[in-house]
């Protein structure tokens, strides 16, 4: 739970309330500073690192690139990130939502299907390979995803639904909001590589990696990263 | 040009037509040319049209296909995860269900997947950024030594995880269905050029290379109206040219739909062909369209023409006259003018052939019995004979020209009666002219006579009883012909012979005759031989018996012919007279006598020369003239010796010319004085100062006959006519006494001398003879 300052991923609030927020409120500034600061103050004491991070993400032409996902990758005597429950990708009017997902190890998603019709989900990703054959909005299916990495969500029915689970195996992970901003309440102090990754980037792997220095207190980085959107 | 109007009309009708012919061809050509070219044109921007729909066709099979096949759930699963073996079955099922050349898959990380081997591992780098670039890439595409048309379609998992490439062989087969596709014919062919090459064609088709270099033709590419056209002159074709979409950049293809212009043309040159068939038979059908129209306008002006040739031969003509145009009417004027000119040709043949006074055949009539006769009857039976009325010209005179005429008709209608089968005609004014055959010349002699006998009796016309006497003059057509005349020619010659016998009939007889061309050849050759030395004169002495000398001689003309000898002087003198030769003849022995004259002169002896005179020509004025200027220019001592019937014809000019020769010195002599018609008047006229007598009386001289009495009593005449008397012919001693007894004033003859040369005449007065002729009379008694 520590070091998380996602609060999908977190999961701290009360379901209710993420069910609320999630998906209608999610996105909405003012609630998310409200479970910020909320995440912030349970995880506080028990945190042996310090320091905020956060990162401005933006497209060469300075506009914010929202679904980036920035990472410290985990160093071996790091803690290890918790299976986060209740993470949700769900279906509905034939859009994967949300676009990208940020899922610990071992964490076990749920595909809701809100459409009135079905989906057939799959992923060929490498070891996150999944099928999730025709189902409806009655039916409830799951994943676990075991395999730290990328997994590309499609449906076989609907082309245009496109969806990405990053299978992370660190605590500090953050997605950029629609204002580009990623937030790591709690950075590991000292010189660490931050990974940004975006699904659509150009770069290889879709990831740029830079150096920086969390020190105690909050440290602003931007990082520019160039998307090419699949045509 | 032509023989024949026909003809004409005929050939400028077909030319005319011919030409208009060629101008409609012409017009079709150039029509045809443009047409086809515009045609060509139409028909190749829709062909184009139909090669862009088969294109896209295809393109969007190939692309639709490989689209499925993308996103075919399965397929993807298997290129997510690399399952090549399951890739690869899938290409195979879709290259073999929809027959396409070749299929890859490609990797973002560049890697290619294919059931050919040799496009399996690393892609091609143009490819690889091809469909990077262009997930749903479409065109042509060379792979290896291959061409394509190509389309990718992305594999999408769903992120881009590959390319799906189809592709389709371009090549000769593929153009070759093209051109099947096509609703014109056209060869279809491909150009590519390859990234830094030039254009080439991709002709895999034997025999059906353009044969012009790709840059050559890409030189020639001219855009009209949207389209690219070629102009290949050298093929007669035009092309049309498509550009072709490429697979990938860098690249370019081209088709190039060549239309040949021969094949747009050639069933336009079958339209010619028609054109041409049909016009040959307009043509045909216009010949003889034309000759048949001409022949009915040219054939009566044919046949005109031929009556035309046919009069103009002398033929009777006639023309058919058929309708009433004016051809016709031509035709019957042209009857009308033909018999009226046979009608005039038979007067004129009559008036020829008649004369006109009596009616009777006239001698052009007789000829033309004559040659009728020749050809059937042997030369030696047929004879031709003059009948004269004798002394028609009283009779004429007496009863006038018209009943002479009818006379002579009476005259020919009688001799007729005789024989019926002799043909009379009017020969001249008073004679008729008989052509008959006979067995034998007596025959012919008694059938003449018995027609004499038969016009020998009196004729009353108009009351008045006239008497005929004729003479009639024989001639046989086989008689030797050297006479030079015509058969009734020569029987007029036997008319005169007969009246100068006093008989009835007489035959043509040649010795009689003579030869007047021989004459008239000796008097050319007379001509001639005076200036060639062949006629010279011979000087006779005349002794003077008073002086007892030769102080005179007489000039005779002697002619030494070449060939024939001597020719005596009356064989030719009488003749010069008669042809008028005379003259220059005289002419010549003046200045001949004055020469010789000269010379003795020279020589020492003054000798009078003696010429003679015809005396035809002392009457002449021009020859008076010119001897005496040519005796007053040489001062010649002459003398003329004139007979003296030469004064009778013009006795007052002769005496005239005389006086006037006296007075410039020429003597005058009487010649041959008593053998003519001796007039005393004449003799007291003349300015004579010699008397000669003839020799006729000196021959006989001392034979005791009435000779002596006539020349004594002349020389007397002579002497009181105070003329001198000289007597000719004296060849003995004796009659030289005589006449020396008689008083006679010289002599000449053989006693003295004969003519002599100018040279023996010189030598014989220097000899004693001459010198001293007296004592040559003494010796001689």
């Amino acid at each position: 739970m520590e070091g998380l300052t996602n609060a999908e991923y977190h999961g701290v609030g009360p379901v209710s309330l993420y069910d609320i927020f999630s998906v209608r409120v999610l996105g909405k500034r003012m609630l998310r500073t409200f479970l910020l600061s909320a995440a912030t103050s349970l995880l506080f004491a028990a945190q042996a690192f310090a320091g905020e991070l956060v990162i401005r993400v933006t497209t060469p032409d300075g506009k914010p690139l929202p679904d980036a996902v920035v990472l410290i990758a985990a160093r071996p005597g790091d803690p290890k990130p918790a299976p986060a429950d209740g993470l949700r990708m769900a279906q509905t009017s034939k859009q994967f939502a949300p676009f990208v997902l940020i899922a610990p190890v071992g964490s076990t998603v749920e595909f809701p299907n809100l459409d009135k019709f079905r989906h057939h989900v799959y992923s060929f990703s490498k070891g996150n390979k999944f099928e999730l054959e025709l189902y409806g909005r009655e039916e409830k299916r799951v994943i676990t995803f075991k395999t730290a990495g990328v997994a590309a969500l499609g449906c076989n029915i609907h082309d245009q639904m496109v969806a990405f689970i990053r299978v992370v195996d660190t605590p500090w992970a953050a997605k950029s909001g629609p204002d580009g901003v990623a937030r790591l309440t709690v950075a590991p102090e000292g010189s660490r590589p931050l990974e940004v990754w975006h699904p659509y980037a150009t770069a290889k792997d879709q990831t740029i990696t830079q150096t920086l220095s969390v020190s105690a207190g909050t440290t602003t980085v931007t990082v520019v990263l160039d998307i090419a959107p699949p045509r | 040009m032509f023989k024949r109007l026909s003809s004409e009309l005929t050939l400028i009708y077909a030319a005319l037509f011919g030409i208009v012919l060629m101008l409609i061809a012409g017009a079709v050509w150039v029509a045809v040319e443009a047409n086809s070219r515009q045609a060509v044109r139409a028909e190749m921007t829709s062909s184009s049209a139909v090669f862009d729909r088969i294109w896209k066709l295809r393109a969007d099979q190939l692309q639709q296909t490989a689209e499925v096949l993308a996103r075919d759930f399965g397929f993807r699963e298997a290129v997510a995860t690399g399952d090549d073996e399951t890739m690869l079955s899938a290409l195979d099922n879709i290259q073999s269900r929809f027959g396409f050349d070749t299929a890859l898959i490609i990797r973002p990380d560049g890697s290619a997947v294919s059931l050919d081997d040799t496009l399996t591992g690393r892609a091609d780098p143009t490819l690889l950024a091809a469909v990077t670039t262009n997930p749903d890439a479409s065109g042509v595409l060379t792979l290896g030594n291959t061409t394509y048309q190509a389309v990718s379609a992305p594999v999408r998992a769903p992120t881009l995880i590959g390319w799906v490439v189809f592709g389709r062989r371009l090549g000769g087969e593929q153009l070759g269905e093209l051109e099947q596709l096509s609703a014109i014919p056209l060869s279809a062919h491909l150009y590519l050029q390859r990234e830094g090459q030039t254009w080439a064609a991709l002709e895999d088709r034997p025999g059906r290379a353009i044969g012009i270099a790709g840059e050559e033709l890409a030189g020639r590419a001219v855009q009209t109206d949207g389209d690219i056209m070629i102009n290949m002159p050298e093929r007669n074709s035009i092309g049309g040219v498509k550009t072709l979409q490429v697979f990938a950049e860098g690249a370019s293809a081209a088709l190039l739909l060549e239309y040949s212009l021969t094949m747009n043309q050639a069933h336009y040159r079958d339209m010619l062909a028609t054109i041409a068939v049909i016009g040959a038979i307009g043509l045909a059908a216009l010949v003889l369209g034309s000759w048949f129209v001409s022949r009915r306008v040219t054939g009566p002006i044919s046949g005109l023409r031929a009556a035309a040739g046919q009069l103009t031969r002398g033929e009777v003509a006639e023309v058919a006259v058929n309708g009433r145009n004016e051809i016709a009417e031509l035709a019957a004027n042209f009857n009308v003018m033909s018999s009226e000119i046979a009608a005039r040709e038979q007067r004129i043949l009559h008036l020829a052939r008649h004369d006109q006074e009596t009616g009777l055949p006239n001698l052009r009539a007789l000829q033309e019995a004559l040659a009728t006769l020749r050809s059937s009857t042997p030369p030696g039976n047929v004879f031709g004979a003059i009948i004269s009325i004798n002394r028609f010209d009283q009779i004429r005179g007496a009863i006038g020209h018209g009943l002479f005429s009818r006379l002579v008709a009476e005259v020919a209608t009688r001799a007729l009666h005789s024989r019926e089968d002799l043909h009379v005609g009017r020969a001249t004014t008073g004679t008729i002219a008989v052509v008959f055959t006979a067995e034998s010349r007596d025959a012919a002699e008694a059938t003449i006579r018995a027609t004499a006998q038969a016009v020998s009796s009196p004729v009353t016309l108009d009351g008045d009883r006239i008497d005929v006497m004729v003479t009639a003059g024989l001639a046989c057509d086989a008689e030797d012909a050297k006479a030079h005349l015509e058969l009734l020619e020569r029987a007029e010659v036997a008319v005169e012979q007969a009246r100068t016998q006093r008989r009835i009939a007489a035959w043509f007889d040649p010795t009689v005759y003579g030869d007047p061309a021989t004459t008239l050849s000796l008097m050319s050759s007379m001509i001639h031989g005076l200036s060639s030395g062949e006629l010279f004169l011979a000087h006779q002495p005349k002794l003077d018996l008073r002086k007892d000398r030769v102080n005179s001689a007489e000039a005779l003309l002697r002619w030494r012919h070449p060939q024939r000898g001597m020719i005596r002087p009356d064989a030719f003198i009488g003749m010069a007279e008669e042809t008028g030769h005379i003259r220059p003849l005289t002419d010549w022995v003046i200045d001949r006598a004055i020469t010789d004259q000269r010379i003795f002169q020279k020589a020492g002896h003054d000798v009078t020369v003696s010429v003679n005179v015809s005396g035809r020509l002392i009457a002449n004025e021009q020859f008076a003239e010119r001897a005496l200027r040519q005796v007053r220019r040489s001062g010649a001592r002459l003398c003329f010796e004139i007979t003296e019937t030469a004064v009778i014809d013009n006795p007052r000019l002769a005496l005239e010319v005389m006086n006037e020769l006296k007075q410039a010195g020429v003597g005058i002599s009487i010649d041959d004085y008593g053998s003519g018609l001796s007039s005393l008047s004449y003799l007291r006229a003349i300015p004579a100062e010699e008397l000669k007598i003839d020799k006729v009386f000196v021959e006989n001289l001392g034979n005791g006959n009435s000779d002596t009495f006539l020349v004594k009593s002349t020389i007397d005449l002579a002497h009181s006519l105070g003329m001198k008397l000289t007597a000719e012919g004296v060849e003995t001693a004796d009659v030289l006494a005589i006449l020396r007894a008689m008083g006679a004033d010289m002599i000449q003859g053989y006693f003295i001398a004969k003519p002599l040369t100018v040279d023996d005449f010189l030598a014989f007065m220097q000899s004693p003879d001459a010198q001293s002729p007296s004592a040559k009379a003494a010796s001689a008694i």
